[in-house]
Formats: C-alpha cells, sequence, structure tokens
C-alpha cells in the first residue's frame, strides 16, 4: 500500500476549480494493483459468457453485464486510479502487527531480553484501540509433545493475561499452542533451541 | 469520529458484541467507521463501531458519504466506498485442520481488498463475486467497482 500510494501524486488538491463532471460508471471494474513484498499477483475475471486474467498490476479488465464477456485486461493510468478510489485505498486499515516474545527453558517465564517485546505489544494494542488479538505459544522439542502442548498454552496464557489488562471490554483474545508442531528453527527431538521457546501474538 | 464511538459503545455492547457468538467464529474487525456503517446480522441490523467483530454471513453496507474499514482474522484487509454492500459469504481460517477459503460477495459500490494468510495457505480459495462476474485471486491488492446499474 505504502509503496502503491508514493507512486501516486498526491494531487487532490490541485486540481482545477471547474471540473467536469465524472460520467456515471456503466460498466463494471475489476482492477489489479502492485502489492507490497509480493510481486507475485494474479487474478481471473469470469462470469457466464467468458473470463480474463489478469497477471499485471495496474490493469483493468471492464464488464458490462454477467452475459457479455469481460474486456480483455487493460493498462490504466496510476493516476486515474488515485483520483477515482484514493479515498478508498486510504480507508483501507493499516497491516496486522506480529510480535514475537522468547521464554526460558522449560519455563513459563518471560525472558528479561523479551520484556521489552511485551511492552511494545501492550502499547500497539492500546494504539491500535484493537479488539481482536491472537497470542500463539510455542515450544522447543525439548520432552514429549503433549507436555509441551501444555506449556505452550502456559506460555500463551502468561502473554494473553499481561494483554487483557489494556484491551478493551469486549476484545477477543484468542489464545492457543502450537506445541513444538510449529517450530521458528527446525530442530530433532530433544533439542533445546531458544529460538523456539516463544510466543507469536498478533494485534489486529 | 472518535466521540461518536464512544457515544455508541454501550449499544455496542449490548447488541454488535453478540456473545451468542463463540469466539473462535469471528471473522474479523470494523477498524474505521467514517459516517454510517450498518452490520446486517442475520434479522439484526446493527450501527457499526469501531473494534466491533464481524461474523461470517454478515453483511456491511455503506450509506451514502460512508466508509468503511475492515480487518479479518487472516489479515485480509478491505475497505469499502459509500454506498457499497459486501457479504462475508465464507470465512474459514483453521490451518491446522486445512480449512481456508474466503468468499466476498460484492453487491453494490466499490472495494478494495488485500490479501491476508489464507491467500498464502490457500491461493485458489479466494473469490470476490458480483452480480456481473466472479473474481477469482492469487495474493493479490484489487479494487472491484461496480458499475451503476
Amino acid at each position: 500500500m505504502t509503496a502503491l500510494l508514493l507512486l501516486l501524486p498526491a494531487s487532490c488538491h490541485k486540481k482545477p476549480v471547474v471540473q467536469a463532471p465524472a460520467p456515471p460508471q456503466r460498466r463494471s471494474l475489476f482492477i489489479l494493483l502492485p502489492e507490497e513484498n509480493r510481486p507475485l499477483s494474479a487474478a481471473i475475471v469470469s462470469n457466464a459468457a467468458g473470463a480474463q486474467p489478469m497477471d499485471q498490476p495496474f490493469r483493468v479488465v471492464r464488464v458490462v453485464d454477467n452475459n457479455t464477456a469481460p474486456a480483455p485486461a487493460v493498462p490504466i493510468d496510476p493516476a486515474e486510479v488515485d483520483r477515482r478510489f484514493g479515498a478508498l485505498l486510504a480507508a483501507l486499515p493499516p497491516a496486522a502487527e506480529s510480535f514475537v516474545v522468547n521464554f526460558d527453558a522449560a519455563q513459563d517465564t518471560i525472558s528479561p531480553e523479551s520484556r521489552p517485546q511485551v511492552t511494545r505489544i501492550l502499547a500497539a494494542i492500546r494504539n491500535r484501540r484493537s479488539t481482536s488479538v491472537t497470542v500463539i505459544g510455542h515450544t522447543d522439542t525439548t520432552n514429549d509433545a503433549t507436555s509441551n502442548y501444555a506449556l505452550g498454552l502456559q506460555r500463551a496464557e502468561v502473554v494473553a493475561a499481561e494483554i487483557r489488562t489494556v484491551a478493551p471490554a469486549g476484545a477477543a483474545i484468542f489464545v492457543v499452542s502450537h506445541g513444538e508442531s510449529d517450530p521458528a528453527v527446525k530442530t530433532g527431538d530433544n533439542v533445546n533451541e531458544p529460538r523456539n521457546r516463544r510466543v507469536e501474538v498478533i494485534v489486529r | 469520529m472518535r466521540a461518536r464511538t464512544s457515544a455508541t459503545l454501550v449499544l455496542a455492547l449490548l447488541c454488535g458484541w453478540d456473545s451468542a457468538h463463540a469466539q473462535e467464529a469471528i471473522a474479523g474487525v470494523v477498524k474505521s467507521v467514517l459516517g454510517t456503517v450498518i452490520v446486517q446480522r442475520q434479522t439484526q441490523s446493527l450501527k457499526a463501531i469501531e473494534g466491533m467483530h464481524v461474523f461470517e454471513q454478515d453483511t456491511v453496507r455503506t450509506l451514502a458519504g460512508s466508509r468503511a474499514g475492515l480487518i479479518l482474522q487472516d489479515g485480509t484487509r478491505l475497505s469499502l466506498d459509500p454506498d457499497t454492500t459486501l457479504t462475508l459469504t465464507r470465512f474459514e481460517y483453521d490451518p491446522g485442520r486445512q480449512k481456508l477459503g474466503l468468499i466476498l460477495d460484492l453487491l453494490r459500490g466499490s472495494a478494495a481488498y488485500i490479501s491476508g494468510k489464507i491467500s498464502e495457505l490457500a491461493p485458489k480459495s479466494i473469490e470476490i463475486k458480483t452480480p456481473v462476474a466472479m473474481l477469482g485471486l492469487r495474493g493479490t491488492e484489487v479494487i472491484v467497482s461496480l458499475g451503476l446499474p
């Protein structure tokens, strides 16, 4: 998004006062935009009469109705996208934020180095007035999978308890454990790996 | 906008955040409301406020001069222009059970979409349906703007 907005001149305030009114939009538009951090994107527009692929950003497929085949994708000027849909794009909420909190070995104690991370999580929840947070506990492969599931849940609960002190009333705090099944770093069994002893927090 | 949010918070707690819904069924959150935005849930019409949860099968409708921004549980982001109606027809985000899918029905108006985790994990499971055509998506950002009837 940021990348897209930078591409588009902020021309809204410089337009001439007298402007021809935009003609009413008769056809429907399907516009593919560049996506930050993910260059490979594609879409296909299809209806009862045909289908048209789009595989490059700033392409548009126009459609009259369900019984008329979509027109082939053609380029659309980024400035036109900004003029017609700048306010719509600006209304997209900021992306969810992810955090990782590390834990001491075989413990549900947050490591001292990770305390500042907890502070950041609580600040993000306050700033975004977040009412949807997911807390996922993870362990390394020391001990068996069953006790690691329980330990993951304990770790997640420790972080969730801090989150509940700042989250708005009615907020949904999802607390889950992935145990040892979703390591940050792949290891063999019974490997003490600090990077896998963690809680992931997603703030929406 | 913030003042309005506080004023309607009590109302939202009474009817918008329906405790009958299990937490895991939450599909997403209304993150921004400009003007008047309605969430149609079965037979109920709820006035949307920032922070309100939305569920599969909810329909979000913006009135004239109003806009809304939503974020779904998988990180998918949506915004709605004025006079827009969008239904969260299907939202399944359960990577552990390989249950993944997102179907949106844009019935009227214009919406912007930025893909989330469902798109990463199950690239062919995302559709935006409209009265004139269906858009199948693989990890992307799009605008769909319906023509006037």
